[in-house]
């Protein structure tokens, strides 16, 4: 909401979840305020829908305040952890709508997923390493690992997009996978 | 973030590959499923997953954020409320529960009064309607301030106000009534600890399951519909 007084450290997002964690309401509103946006994005990209990214993102909140006291539980990072939630809701609900419609149909609505130069103008440390990664990668290699992430893609629809057999795609991807790991570790 | 090529455990080393995976979303339901019983029991193939969740996830920062329509929240405020009540709901009946059955009998109390009242002019039947009451919580769950409300009036009144705003910041009440999109600005707090707010007939009609809320904001109040600062203490309206 107002942009003055949003929470936006890391500290403050990860102080917020364990407040969330006690059940404490006022806790899971400020951090709506702080994150909604950005899930509700993610959400978007992924399901290219407006009505189904507002059904998803709630459902999210509601997995944060339900799975808030499991958050320390695991190694993530808060911001990793809440983007993780939301892409695993939007994909799961990407995927049980393509059982409903058509997966071609779903698969010609999807936008290019490469970084726009505006964002990596003002990207932060890591999200300029894992572009200068992706860009070493040939480009349709990264851009099918940017489609996996950001818009969701299986095998199959990444198969059908570029053309080749499914475990062509998957012995490609995971070569891309291993050397942008590599590239990363340095 | 270190390289584990060599896989020093002796796991196969397709699992970094299915970690990857696996946070990608790109395992078919069954091979998911078989992941995932694996990742209940097996620490180290948890910790692959986390790596590789924190090595992609500044792919994101290439989504714009963009704000989701103000209905949300109101709906999640209330889901919040509700979750908070809820184990008082489960244990068996509730005070309030109770207070209603007591009320049933206060209504045929009531009704007898009625009856009474007509063969005795003079005597008035005593007010046997709802009263509402809410208990705003602080952040640290401390009482903030309790807010009453009598719907024969139209005035919610608010007393042991115990939150203040931050330097240079004021206090603003909101009302989100049930079901609503958004929260109605019941206007601004002066620093004393028992305040009458007069209500507008829209808002006073919001206010029977309603949520309240407090938030700080702007000299003058926020500048747009609804809260823009941090929100101070909350709570849900109950009938008493």
């Amino acid at each position: 909401m107002g942009a003055a007084n949003v929470v936006t450290t890391i500290r403050d997002i990860e102080g917020l979840i364990l407040d969330v964690a006690q059940g404490d309401q006022r806790a899971f509103l400020s951090l709506y305020d702080a994150t909604s946006a950005k899930l509700f994005g993610i959400c978007l990209r992924i399901l290219n829908n407006k009505a189904d990214a507002e059904d998803v993102l709630q459902e999210v909140f509601v997995k944060i305040w339900r799975n808030a006291g499991r958050y320390r539980a695991n190694g993530l990072s808060p911001m990793t952890w809440l983007i993780t939630v939301a892409r695993n809701a939007a994909i799961d609900r990407l995927r049980t709508r393509k059982v409903q419609t058509e997966d071609s149909e779903a698969l010609e609505r999807v936008p290019d997923a490469a970084p726009s130069p505006e964002a990596s103008a003002i990207a932060s440390s890591e999200a300029k390493r894992i572009a200068a990664c992706l860009a070493e990668l040939q480009p349709d290699r990264a851009d099918a690992v940017c489609g996996a992430y950001l818009n969701g893609l299986s095998y199959q629809d990444l198969a059908s997009k570029y053309g080749v057999p499914l475990n062509t795609m998957r012995t490609w991807l995971r070569r891309s996978l291993q050397k942008l790991k590599e590239c990363l570790s340095v | 973030m270190s390289s584990d090529l060599p896989d020093p455990d002796g796991q196969d080393p397709s699992d970094d590959a299915l970690a990857a995976e696996y946070v990608l979303h790109l395992l078919g339901a069954v091979e998911r499923t078989r992941f995932e019983d694996r990742l209940d029991v097996e620490g180290a193939l948890r910790g692959r997953v986390d790596a590789w969740a924190e090595r992609l996830v500044p792919i994101a920062e290439d989504v714009d954020p963009v704000a989701p329509p103000a209905h949300i929240r109101a709906a999640l405020a209330h889901f919040a409320a509700g979750e908070r009540a809820a184990p008082r709901r489960r244990g068996g009946v509730s005070l309030a529960q109770m207070l209603r059955g007591m009320l049933g009998g206060a209504l045929v109390a009531a009704a007898a009064a009625v009856l009474l009242a007509v063969f005795l002019p003079m005597v008035e039947p005593p007010y046997s309607g709802p009263s509402y009451v809410a208990d705003l919580a602080a952040d640290d769950g401390s009482l903030a301030v309790q807010a009453r409300f009598d719907p024969r009036g139209d005035v919610l009144r608010l007393s042991g106000l115990s939150v203040e705003p931050p330097a240079g910041r004021v206090l603003q009440l909101w009302l989100l009534p049930e079901g609503a999109d958004a929260p109605l600005s019941l206007g601004l707090l002066p620093g004393e600890s028992e305040v009458a707010v007069p209500l507008s007939p829209e808002s006073a009609a919001g206010v029977p399951g309603g949520l309240l809320e407090i938030s700080e904001e702007p000299p003058g109040g926020s500048p747009e519909a609804g809260p823009t600062g941090d929100v101070l203490a909350i709570g849900e309206v109950e009938e008493i």
